[in-house]
């Protein structure tokens, strides 16, 4: 009985994460990105410094008309939002923030973790496809295009400290990562931080999306409720990668006091971590679809496969 | 000296200094913009000089300006004199909604009955209400401010050219009117300048 | 753990059940949020509005249409390389103790596909044409 309590608890916290941070790293971007252009960002909302902001989007979202083009394919086009979200919900589930603060670990973990990240992508092909609109199309098929040339560095990464540590458990990986992992790993840290943005489409990687383009790609169709969840699912993607980046590379809960104040370390190198995707994004202007492709397949893949072979040789003389 | 993302690297310098830096938000509710003199908010209209002229209606290349008059007659004064006629403006309108703020109007205006005024705070939720009667217009011309001073050396208005000439020739006249009477009346004193003193 | 070979699986499965929890509290959460609109929500729905949007003119066509795919290679590539990598991740949580015969035998086995790799590059199917 108290098994499950426990589990109830745990899903509750996951659930809460997932419905907080996103937020919490959109507000961040308003205002990190509005003070990098020179601007203030959201001021009203919630009287200080526009802190509710995002709360404020939500109420607005939730009291929109909810619209179905009728050229639509609706089944596919009213599910595609749910399944461009859940699949972030369902990573945050894994990812570990402190020694046992999981929501469930799985000894699969890493794998599973990327697996599920693959799932979001088919939300916006879902989404491009059924909503027969020229721009949706476009971005669905910029979507597809980009999974082919990010996918693979970003595996071949993972794997790399997987390597490394010998599990695929992330709580495994934390507790097996040691500080001079930084610079052992650090190329597999740079492929996989670069696919990433491109898995989560963020600029510079945002082709599928491109709203001066392609109007808001895949999502041109979509307004009110499901726009948010797109939306949110953007932002939990974010979370989720940099959640994942910090575990894998920066050592998770791993720093002074890490027994008391673990989790507080996992979130500010989560938090940390996302700055730098919001910060990458106010710098780069957007690249073209097929230079993704030539970045990926020659650049990010040689490095992941050279980064291999460094892991291999590092592992096998430790061991 | 040239090293493999450099370029990327600058990019994110740029991009965090600025956001130390204060940012340059006109906090525009909170406190309220310092326009420029000549700023094109609203146009006011000033009723008692319009003659119903058309001139501005006319010119306006969005045809925003109504204006409907009728003539009134004012009887002869003398004893079989003609009836006079006077344009009397029954209706001047803009509509703000079509306005585009080339100030033509005002500057074709030869009556000085248009002006601008910095307002710009009339936004409205129905368009028709965008469509400013001349009530609504002569009471922005309290908002009106006053001219710029012109710059310093520069040419003066022409208008002030006019009146100055006519001020010395009224002054003139009245040199040459004065210098009759005092032959005719006191040519003695002319001779005797002390004597008319005391 | 260390019980029979019926609770090691119910152990293995039984990680898997908040997976199958949290999964089902996700599809919850969105009908959650799909019933506050629901309550919510005006609905005018008019012709005009469920039109597909084309920058503001009536759509030409159909939405649906036929696009030159450019990048079916890379699709090629990405199936070789991530069935590939499927089979580096149960390697990599074993090879350290296997040693150097188990990297040299992975070695030959990526070195192939990227072999593969170098040779599309040459022949120039990784441009975008």
């Amino acid at each position: 009985m108290s098994e499950t309590l426990e589990t109830v608890l745990r899903l509750a916290g996951v659930l809460v994460a997932f419905l907080l941070v996103p937020l919490l790293v959109g507000q961040v971007e308003h205002k990190a990105m509005a003070h990098m252009q020179g601007r203030v960002g959201p001021m009203y909302a919630g009287a200080f410094h526009g802190w509710a902001q995002l709360v404020a989007d939500g109420v607005k979202f939730v009291q929109k008309e909810d619209v179905v083009p009728a050229a639509a394919d609706r089944m596919v086009f009213k599910i595609a939002p749910a399944v461009a979200l859940v699949p972030y919900l369902v990573a945050m589930l894994v990812i570990p923030i402190g020694p046992g603060l999981v929501g469930q670990d799985l000894d699969v973990g890493l794998f599973f973790v990327i697996a599920v990240m693959g799932v979001g992508v088919v939300g916006s092909l879902m989404g491009g496809w059924s909503s027969a609109n020229k721009f949706s199309l476009l971005g669905g098929i910029r979507v597809a295009a980009q999974l082919m040339a990010y996918e693979l560095p970003f595996v071949l990464a993972a794997a790399s400290v997987a390597m490394a540590a010998g599990t695929l458990s992330l709580t495994g990986i934390v507790e097996a990562w040691n500080p001079w992992w930084l610079l052992w790993q650090a190329i597999a840290a740079v492929v996989f931080f670069v696919s990433g943005l491109a898995e989560v489409q963020r600029p510079p990687f945002d082709m599928p999306v491109a709203d001066a383009e392609i109007v808001f790609g895949p999502y041109t169709e979509y307004g009110g409720l499901r726009f948010a969840l797109f939306i949110l699912a953007e932002y939990a993607g974010i979370v989720v990668l940099s959640a994942l980046t910090a575990v894998l590379f920066l050592g998770g809960w791993r720093g002074p006091f890490e027994d008391q104040l673990g989790w507080l370390w996992t979130l500010l190198k989560t938090m940390a971590v996302a700055f730098v995707v919001i910060w990458v994004r106010v710098a780069y202007p957007r690249l073209r679809e097929d230079q993704l492709q030539r970045l990926a397949w020659q650049g990010l893949v040689p490095l992941a496969l050279l980064q291999l072979a460094i892991t291999a040789v590092g592992a096998v003389m430790t061991a | 000296m040239n090293w493999p993302g450099k370029g990327l690297a600058k990019g994110l310098a740029v991009t965090f200094r600025q956001m130390t830096r204060r940012s340059v938000t006109a906090h525009y509710p909170d406190a309220l913009p310092e326009l420029p003199p000549r700023t094109r908010g609203v146009i006011a209209l000033i009723e008692e000089n319009c003659t119903s002229c058309m001139l501005c209606a006319r010119e306006c290349p969005a045809w925003c300006i109504y204006i409907d008059s009728h003539k009134d007659v004012i009887p002869a004064t003398t004893e079989g004199g003609k009836d006079k006629t006077r344009n009397v403006l029954d209706r001047f309108a803009i509509d703000f909604s079509l306005c585009m703020y080339c100030s033509i109007c005002v500057e074709a205006c030869p009556f000085d009955a248009l002006h601008w005024s910095p307002e710009f705070e009339y936004a409205e939720l129905d368009i028709r209400e965008l469509t400013h009667e001349k009530d609504r217009l002569r009471d922005w011309m309290w908002t009106v401010p006053a001219p710029v001073a012109l710059d310093p050396g520069a040419e003066e208005a022409k208008e002030i050219g006019v009146a100055e000439k006519a001020a010395e020739r009224a002054a003139a006249a009245q040199r040459v009117v004065e210098p009759v009477e005092t032959t005719t009346g006191d040519l003695d004193k002319l001779d005797q300048p002390k004597e008319g003193d005391t | 753990m260390a019980g029979s070979s019926t609770t090691l699986q119910t152990a293995y499965f039984g990680s898997y059940v908040p997976l199958l929890a949290i999964i089902v509290v996700g599809v919850l959460l969105v009908f959650a949020m799909f019933g506050g609109n629901a309550l919510l929500r005006p609905s005018h729905a008019t012709p005009e509005k469920l039109l597909t949007y084309e920058c503001g003119v009536d759509p030409v066509g159909e939405g649906w249409a036929q696009t030159h795919v450019r990048y079916y290679v890379y699709a090629y590539l990405y199936v070789v390389f991530a069935v590939d990598a499927v089979f580096l991740f149960p390697w990599a949580t074993v090879f350290a103790g296997l040693g150097w015969v188990s990297v040299a035998e992975m070695g030959v086995f990526i070195g192939f596909i990227a072999v593969g790799l170098v040779y599309a590059w040459r022949k120039g199917v990784l441009t975008w044409t």
